[in-house]
Order: C-alpha cells, then sequence, then structure tokens
C-alpha cells in the first residue's frame, strides 16, 4: 500500500536536488530508500541503460534490492527488462505464479523470500532510459492509483538524471547515461578503497562516503574521486 | 591503430585519434591516430595548451562540438590553429574507468556536423574498446584474460570494489590494481568475479608479488586475513 502521507516528504526531498548542486549519487540511492518507504516494498533496486541498451546496475535500497536486479541482468530476462522494452509499467507480478514468464528470475526471487514484483519504466519521450523495480516479500498488489504514484517517483528520477542540461539532442542523452554509469564505477572503487583504508565493509565505506558529502555538503562523486585521487596514476 | 581507422570510417569522420593522459601533468600523448593529418591537427592541442581533449580530462566528460569556428571564446588560441589547419567539427571521448582517467578519443570532420544517434553509439563503443585494450596491454598476461569485449569498461561490482581495495593493500593506481587482480586471477586459475568477490569479502588479500604468473604454487585457499 502507497504511504501517501510521506509523499509530500519525497517529492520535496526530489525538488530539493533539481535546485541544488545536483548529486546523482545521493539521488538515485535516496530516491531508491523512498520509494521503499512509499510503497512497503522490501527491497527497490533502479537499473539504467548504456549507449548500446544495455541494462546497467545503478542503485538499490538495499543489499536484496541489488542482488535482485543483478539477477535479471545475468538471466536477461525478468520484469525489469520486460518494462524497459515495452515502455509500460508490470505491476503486480505475482512470483510463485511467473516461472512461465521468467523461468530463472522468478525461481532465483522466490528462493530469496519474494513473492511480488513491480517495474516501472523510465521514460523520456518515445525512449526508455532505465527502470525501477519494487520487490515484496509478500503478495502485494498495487492499485491503480499507487501505479500511477509510483510512476510518478521513476518519472521524477528520469527528469533529474537528465536535467543537467537541456535535453534537446540524443547525443546529450546518450553522453547523460554515460557519464551516471561511469559515476558509479567512480563510487564503487572509492568504497573499496575506503573500506581498506578505515577497516570496513563495502557498505560501511559507502554509509561513510555519503555521511562525508552530506557533512561539507558535497556530491557523493567528488568525495569519492578525492579518496582515489592519490591512487588513479 | 586499426581502431581509429575503423571509427573513422563508421562514422564518416575524416580522422579518428586516441591519447593517453600523462599522469603528471595535462598533456596528452597521441597513441594512435588513423592518419597523419589527424595526428597533427591532435598535436595542436599540446601546442596551444587547450582544447577539448584538455577538457574531457578534467571532466571526465565528452566534449561534442558541431561548429568548431563558434568556440574561439572556449579555447582562443586552439580554436585559431585548428580551424586554420580545416578542422570544422570535432568530438571528444573520455577513456575512463570509473576515476581512472586514461586518455581520450578524438574524431575530427571537415566540415561542420553532428551526429547521429548510431554514430554517437559507434564512438561510445570504441572509446570504451580502446579503453580496454589499454587496460589489458598494461597486465601481465594480456592473452589469457579478459578477452570479452569492452570487459574492462563493464564489469560487476565487486571488480570495481576489488580494485579500490589492491590500490589501498598495494599502494598502487587503479590500472595496476585491475592488471593484478587479472594476473592473480590468471595465476590462481580463478574467474575474475570470483577473484573480486573472495578479494571484497577479506578471503584473498594481494602479496605485494611482482610476478604472480611465474609462481609455480597453486594460491592458498585458506583466509589471509579476516573479514571485518
Amino acid at each position: 500500500m502507497i504511504a501517501t502521507d510521506r509523499l509530500a516528504d519525497v517529492f520535496v526531498d526530489v525538488a530539493d536536488t533539481l535546485v541544488a548542486d545536483f548529486d546523482l549519487v545521493e539521488f538515485l540511492q535516496t530516491l531508491t530508500d523512498h520509494a521503499a518507504a512509499v510503497s512497503g516494498a522490501d527491497a527497490v533496486g533502479l537499473v539504467l541503460a548504456d549507449h548500446r541498451g544495455a541494462l546497467q546496475f545503478m542503485a538499490a535500497s538495499n543489499e536484496s534490492g541489488r542482488a535482485l536486479e543483478l539477477f535479471q541482468l545475468q538471466a536477461e530476462e525478468g520484469p525489469c527488462r520486460d518494462c524497459f522494452y515495452s515502455h509500460e509499467p508490470v505491476v503486480n507480478a505475482d512470483l510463485e505464479h511467473a516461472h512461465d514468464r521468467w523461468p530463472t528470475f522468478a525461481r532465483q526471487a522466490y528462493a530469496a523470500g519474494f513473492r511480488s514484483v513491480h517495474a516501472f519504466p523510465m521514460r523520456l519521450r518515445e525512449e526508455a532510459i532505465g527502470a525501477l523495480n519494487l520487490f515484496g516479500s509478500e503478495d502485494v498488489r498495487f492499485a491503480a492509483e499507487e501505479v500511477r504514484v509510483v510512476q510518478a517517483l521513476a518519472d521524477v528520477a528520469t527528469i533529474a538524471i537528465l536535467q543537467e542540461r537541456s535535453i534537446s539532442r540524443s547525443e546529450v542523452l546518450a553522453e547523460q547515461l554515460q557519464s551516471a554509469l561511469n559515476t558509479r564505477i567512480v563510487v564503487e572503487q572509492a568504497k573499496g578503497a575506503l573500506a581498506q583504508r578505515e577497516g570496513l565493509s563495502v557498505d560501511a565505506a559507502f554509509q561513510l562516503l555519503r555521511t562525508r558529502a552530506r557533512s561539507q555538503s558535497r556530491r557523493i562523486v567528488d568525495v569519492a574521486e578525492e579518496v582515489l585521487a592519490s591512487r588513479t596514476s | 591503430m586499426q581502431l581509429c581507422r575503423t571509427a573513422a570510417a563508421e562514422t564518416g569522420l575524416s580522422g579518428v585519434v586516441v591519447t593517453l593522459a600523462s599522469a603528471l601533468s595535462s598533456s596528452q600523448a597521441v597513441l594512435a591516430a588513423s592518419d597523419e593529418v589527424s595526428r597533427a591537427r591532435q598535436e595542436l592541442q599540446f601546442s596551444t595548451g587547450e582544447g577539448p581533449a584538455c577538457d574531457v580530462h578534467t571532466s571526465g566528460r565528452p566534449v561534442l562540438v558541431p561548429a568548431l569556428p563558434a568556440e574561439s571564446g572556449r579555447w582562443p588560441a586552439y580554436v585559431a590553429a585548428a580551424v586554420e589547419a580545416g578542422v570544422c567539427a570535432v568530438f571528444t571521448f573520455p577513456l575512463h574507468q570509473g576515476a581512472l582517467r586514461i586518455g581520450a578519443l578524438s574524431g575530427y570532420s571537415d566540415h561542420p556536423r553532428g551526429l547521429s544517434t548510431g554514430e554517437l553509439a559507434v564512438l561510445l563503443d570504441r572509446a570504451g574498446d580502446a579503453t580496454t585494450h589499454i587496460l589489458d596491454s598494461t597486465g601481465r598476461d594480456p592473452g589469457a584474460v579478459g578477452r570479452d569485449r569492452a570487459e574492462s569498461v563493464h564489469l560487476r561490482n565487486e571488480v570495481y570494489q576489488a580494485q579500490g581495495i589492491v590500490t589501498e593493500q598495494l599502494g598502487v593506481g587503479l590500472a595496476e590494481a585491475l592488471s593484478r587482480i587479472r594476473a592473480h586471477a590468471f595465476a590462481a586459475g580463478l574467474d575474475l568475479d570470483a577473484l573480486a568477490i573472495d578479494i571484497v569479502a577479506g578471503r584473498v588479500r594481494l602479496t605485494d608479488d611482482r610476478s604472480p604468473t611465474t609462481d609455480p604454487e597453486p594460491r592458498p585457499r585458506r583466509p589471509e586475513t579476516e573479514a571485518p
């Protein structure tokens, strides 16, 4: 069920990112956290397409969300891919009865304790740039108006990703996505370096990067670049 | 390099050049060019000390210039020299892998033009191929692992994390870290992903062994460090 009382907070947060110095990594992380909180989903993941149209993992509300996205990317099947290619949401899919539709993914997700899945395309005009996935450990059903709310979140994410410059040309879109995908790699590298330096797990290292970025009012990717600065030659 | 000639032919550009960034300065050295005219055009950025490749190196983002004369406010000396040399459009893409900035791929046109979505995808692909090629050639055993197309650019998260961990463990750069992980995977007969997962979990720690591929002993399977 959608927690409509939390929606206002979500959109205020999102609006803030549109006016402030935009931090894509923090934004996508926050978006997946918000989507989970608002929808009651147990895991939320987000993928973006690169310039070849190949989906790449970008963010997840937790480790389960990340694993479920990676299952789909590896198996080359699942609701995420379906909604990305059809440009239409996949809602209320019951994983217990989805073996015909997604033989590998449905089995893996079910085994990991998930029962329902919903996927929302991130659309820009005629194109899709990625997808937002919600996973539930119970067979959660969304009503039509709830589908529209989550789709609105996905649309806002699309606008935020592409808002750094006005998108009048497809070349800018491809460039923007390529930069976004590389930003994630920078953060992964910095998580490893910081984890090793501070004796932390990589997840704790990511939290440290977020905290530092927030306290210094800087973008996570800039803090990540700084962590790696002495080691990039 | 064949890659430059192929990229030029695929996009109808007059020439394509791959440059390597120097770790010590902002200058870039030409690694390969489809032709000598394009090589000379690229070198105008060294002589003037400015231009799209310099900006790409700083920002890590592509710089697409469909009409170079219009950019004289941005790079006054470079635009004057390049227009004189017959350059009308230039498209420059970073060769990077996360925070590792390797160099740039630049495409030149003798007439003002943009890029179609397909042409842009080709150049992004070729930039990825060049990145993979350069990263592979820094490995100790480039023939053995990482043959998949664009493999170095699209690795799984754990490989990037392991790369960061190994930079700290061995005090080396990101490129060296990746080549050490690859060499270790090859020497131990391990899959790159599997080794990266072990490194991230703290089950494997690379030692500062300069020649892992010549080590006749199988790699120990026991944990060498404890997971936190």
